[in-house]
């Protein structure tokens, strides 16, 4: 068995709530810093690609990089002695070489969030600095990808994301390791409750005390102070809060009915699977 | 066949095939480092197993590059083994890039990620991994009057008196097409890999050491309200130690406690290493860090 627990999800998804609290949960409940997460490089990183492989990825093409990446995963799941947590945002995909990005003999598990479509499209607008229509479209486009030049600009190698479909069947229905779906909308509800769920995945004991206090060190209230007073610096240049409102239906307000028919057209499937009523 | 005679960090360099990027010599000298074409085998003997490469304290297989494989040995021996058809301009980015780190790491000097640029006599090293902005900002203060002595693999030794100095480097800077554009140029010749528009711009070549006296390092994603400090010893020392490809690189060769020692003499030396913010613009930044230059 790997070393490496993936936090999966959809860009928006909740991942970062999902990382604090498990931050929390390993420092016994104790208040998390924002800006020090578990799994802050993220899956991406070329800071963690160059420094593990010894060469630049920045002067690898795309898919030479992209091939390269379970390398990485492995060499870092050997480094380490227990289990690491990294950040993903990419769909589970073959690489252009033909194997899974995220290798099975590396991983340990996969826990994959799961939001709403419609509470994700104004927080991925919010994020690209686009407007929500254009949010729809992209999660509706099997094509979409981060970083998707590849370089000269960013951080990160390119992220292929497939629709948002795509991305949970990805995952949840691809991985070939144990998978723990977590749907943000039951970590809102019952966080306690969710939280001790996946701390049984994780081969955890948490208590109920620690359960609890974890909850509310990792709040959104507290994760928004924290930014409005020392700012986060995961939050992309230039968006001026990262966490925006954390609410369950704020789409209700956010989101046309024509955009949710959009992305209910395309996704009726998947959110019935995952119990999203239109 | 024809030898192609270089200098690189006050080394001579011979070798079987021409290397563009590099300033020739001066006289008449036995080579240090001599890079041949040849065979290179697939597997070291002892070597930790990685990914991209396999190492032990004297030699360096890199078989896991795109264009050819690589052995460097004993600090002075490179043989290259090209792939049928590779594009040489293409090789020589894995040349001199990591087969030139773990050359420096065998002859026990400090490959650092870093551009430097000279202030008053003195080399300023501004460090940070890929992407954080080293060359485009040297490239900028190489405009606003202060040389610049290396960029992408800043070599750092010491003089007889164990005083750190900054060793001439490859006089090219590699800056991506957006970056040139924004400085006003357009790119001359092909980039260093086709596909990727990542080009080299030589430079004037400074044929003599530095002093070391400052490394800023390059922070691409501060806190927003981070301010540029003088890191602590152990906290430099850390940072350094990784961006002169420490963990990658050092130890399977089983140099790492070498290396780190290294490390520590550099700063025991009182080389200071300070953060740096660093802000959206290049330019900006490549105004303060002038300013703060100016002062010295």
């Amino acid at each position: 068995m790997g070393s490496i627990v993936w936090l999966a999800s959809y860009p928006k998804s909740g991942n970062t709530w999902l990382r604090a609290l498990l931050g929390s949960l390993v420092a016994g409940g104790r208040a998390v810093d924002i800006n020090a997460l578990h799994g802050v490089d993220g899956a991406p990183a070329r800071l963690r690609f160059d420094e593990v492989l010894g060469i630049d990825s920045a002067d690898l093409l795309t898919d030479e990089a992209e091939n390269l990446r379970p390398r990485v995963y492995e060499a870092m799941a050997g480094a380490c002695e227990d289990f690491v947590f990294i950040k993903i945002h990419d769909a589970l995909l073959p690489t252009p070489a033909g194997e899974l990005l995220a290798p099975a003999t590396a991983t340990r598990g996969v826990v994959y969030v799961v939001r709403h479509p419609y509470a994700v499209a104004p927080s991925l607008a919010n994020h690209l600095g686009v407007s929500v229509a254009e949010a729809v479209e992209l999660m509706n486009d099997e094509r979409f990808a981060f970083s998707a030049s590849g370089h000269a600009v960013t951080a990160q190698t390119r992220q292929r994301l497939l629709d948002w479909s795509g991305h949970a069947a990805s995952w949840i229905d691809g991985a070939p390791f144990p998978v723990h779906l977590v749907r943000y909308e039951d970590l809102h509800r019952s966080p306690a409750r969710e939280l001790g769920r996946l701390a049984t995945f994780l081969g955890w004991s948490a208590k109920p005390g620690v359960l609890r206090r974890a909850v509310s060190a990792a709040s959104f209230d507290r994760m928004r102070s924290q930014e409005k007073k020392a700012g986060f610096r995961e939050a992309p240049p230039g968006v001026r809060s990262f966490f925006r409102r954390g609410k369950v239906d704020s789409w209700k307000k956010e989101l046309s009915g024509s955009l949710r028919e959009k992305l209910h057209a395309r996704h009726a499937a998947m959110m019935r699977r995952l119990r999203y009523d239109p | 066949m024809r030898t192609h005679a270089y200098t690189l960090a006050g080394l001579r360099v011979e070798s079987d095939f021409a290397i563009p990027e590099l300033p020739r010599p001066r006289g008449k000298a036995a080579a240090d480092v001599r890079i041949r074409l040849g065979r290179v085998p697939n597997r070291l003997r002892g070597a930790l197993a990685h990914p991209m490469f396999e190492a032990t304290p004297t030699a360096y297989l890199l078989r896991g590059a795109p264009m050819a494989r690589y052995l460097v040995r004993d600090g002075r021996e490179v043989t290259v083994a090209p792939a049928r058809g590779a594009d040489m301009r293409a090789v020589r980015v894995f040349l001199l890039g990591p087969c030139l780190r773990a050359l420096c790491h065998q002859r026990g000097l400090v490959p650092l990620r870093a551009s430097a640029v000279e202030v008053a006599g003195e080399a300023i090293a501004l460090a940070g991994p890929s992407m954080a902005g080293k060359s485009t900002i040297a490239a900028r203060l190489g405009r606003a009057g202060f040389p610049v002595l290396a960029d992408d693999v800043c070599i750092v030794g010491f003089d007889a008196a164990d005083r750190p100095i900054v060793l001439p480097s490859v006089p090219r800077l590699r800056v991506w097409r957006d970056a040139l554009r924004r400085l006003g140029e357009e790119p001359k010749g092909p980039p260093d890999r086709s596909g990727i528009p990542r080009y080299s711009i030589a430079i004037p070549p400074v044929l003599a050491p530095r002093p070391l006296a400052r490394i800023y390092l390059l922070d691409r994603q501060p806190l927003p309200k981070a301010r540029g400090q003088r890191l602590p010893t152990l906290l430099a020392a850390r940072a350094l130690a990784i961006l002169s490809s420490v963990r990658a690189l050092t130890e399977p060769m089983g140099r790492d406690t070498h290396h780190f020692s290294l490390v520590l003499k550099l700063l025991a030396a009182g080389v200071e290493v300070h953060s740096f913010p660093r802000g959206t613009d290049c330019g900006k930044d490549a105004a303060k860090l002038a300013r703060m230059f100016a002062r010295r």
